[in-house]
């Protein structure tokens, strides 16, 4: 399989990194659920495989406030994973973990800072501790970065890096949501290209 | 006033009656010509310095170096003139501290932009660069005004 570009994406391989996604994210939420005390429901997964031109209306951001926080994955599984939380997911966060309000997003305490990196990091790790179960792979995890901005600038970072490889764009993606409420958080996984036949390898047998 | 979306990796032109957006622009830049005596604007939404930088080199628009002089061909080809010609960039933030991995792409964008107009003689004449955070820029082409949004700062008008 020929999968430099990414070009070639069957339905077993689409399903093993479905299936990742989901196992990934279950064990990222019930980690973020620990800290907060809060229930979580998780949307089945979305395997993104498009041009980068239509990434953004694909996921339906443009210049909206989110909170995003970008960490390296190095190791045998290598990627780019990022926490993107809508602003009032972000706001509820603070809010629950720190009782403190923050009303505005874009002027937050060191202390809200570091809080919602660490909940970043925390989320990677997890996530990534399934995936490295899973396939025997190992993995290491980079300083966690939090950016606070419009989604799309965001977004633009990995993109930019994944762009030097491969105008295809293949992503994991995981939607989940809070209570009733409709706080949205998403947890993206952008695996390389190497990294995809090493896992392959790994489950297909 | 007709709104006219350049996307990432597109060029675009537009005339009178016209305005050009480009949404959150973060380590990319938004490249915009103005011809005032025709009153044409063009814009292009580039994400990469050069073509050097990726393995797949179709489409010049997604390059800051290339992607610039072909949106100064498109000028030229609706009838604009270099001495009537100008150019005003807004983007190349580094969105994060650290996960850039000592690639400061939005830094090298704006430098390969401006080369590139240097080199085709056109005079730089506003810009809103560099810095951490992303912009929605739109431009008019009645006067050429370009119209910085952020998150954080108030609009700024270049």
């Amino acid at each position: 399989m020929q999968m430099g570009n990414f070009d070639d994406l069957d339905e077993e391989l689409r399903d093993i990194l479905s299936e990742l996604g989901n196992i990934g994210t279950g064990n990222a939420v019930t980690s973020l659920a620990e800290m907060m005390g809060h229930s979580f429901e998780i949307k089945a997964p979305k395997l993104r495989f498009v041009k980068y031109q239509d990434i953004f209306q694909s996921m339906g951001i443009r210049d909206e406030l989110q909170a995003g926080i970008l960490v390296d994955v190095l190791g045998e599984l290598r990627g780019m994973f990022l926490f993107l939380m809508d602003e009032s997911f972000s706001r509820a966060v603070l809010e629950q973990m720190l009782e403190e309000t923050a009303e505005d997003l874009t002027e937050l305490t060191e202390m809200q800072v570091s809080l919602l990196r660490e909940l970043g990091n925390i989320i990677c790790g997890s996530y990534l501790r399934a995936l490295s179960c899973l396939t025997g792979l190992e993995t290491d995890v980079a300083v966690p970065d939090l950016c606070i901005d419009m989604a799309g600038a965001i977004m633009g970072v990995p993109l930019a890096r994944h762009l030097k490889v491969s105008d295809n764009i293949l992503m994991i993606e995981n939607e989940f949501h809070m209570g009733n409420q409709s706080f949205v958080g998403r947890i993206l996984f952008w695996p390389e290209a190497d990294t995809l036949s090493a896992v392959v390898e790994r489950l297909k047998g | 006033m007709e709104m006219i979306v350049v996307g990432i990796a597109e060029g675009k032109t537009a005339a009178r009656g016209q305005a050009l957006v480009s949404y959150a622009l973060g380590s990319c830049v938004g490249v915009c010509l103005y011809e005032s005596r025709l009153k044409i604007a063009g814009m292009a939404h580039v994400i990469l310095p050069d073509q050097n930088c990726s393995r797949n080199r179709e489409n010049e628009y997604k390059f800051a170096g290339e992607g610039t002089r072909r949106l100064i061909q498109e000028m030229y080809r609706l009838g604009g003139e270099k001495r009537y010609m100008t150019a005003k960039i807004a983007g190349g933030a580094r969105m994060f501290r650290f996960a850039e991995m000592g690639w400061d792409i939005g830094k090298n964008n704006v430098e390969r932009v401006k080369r590139v107009l240097e080199e085709e003689g056109i005079r730089l004449v506003g810009e809103d660069t560099g810095k951490d955070y992303g912009r929605t820029i739109t431009f008019f082409a009645e006067n050429g005004v370009l119209e910085v949004n952020t998150v954080r700062h108030a609009p700024l008008r270049l």
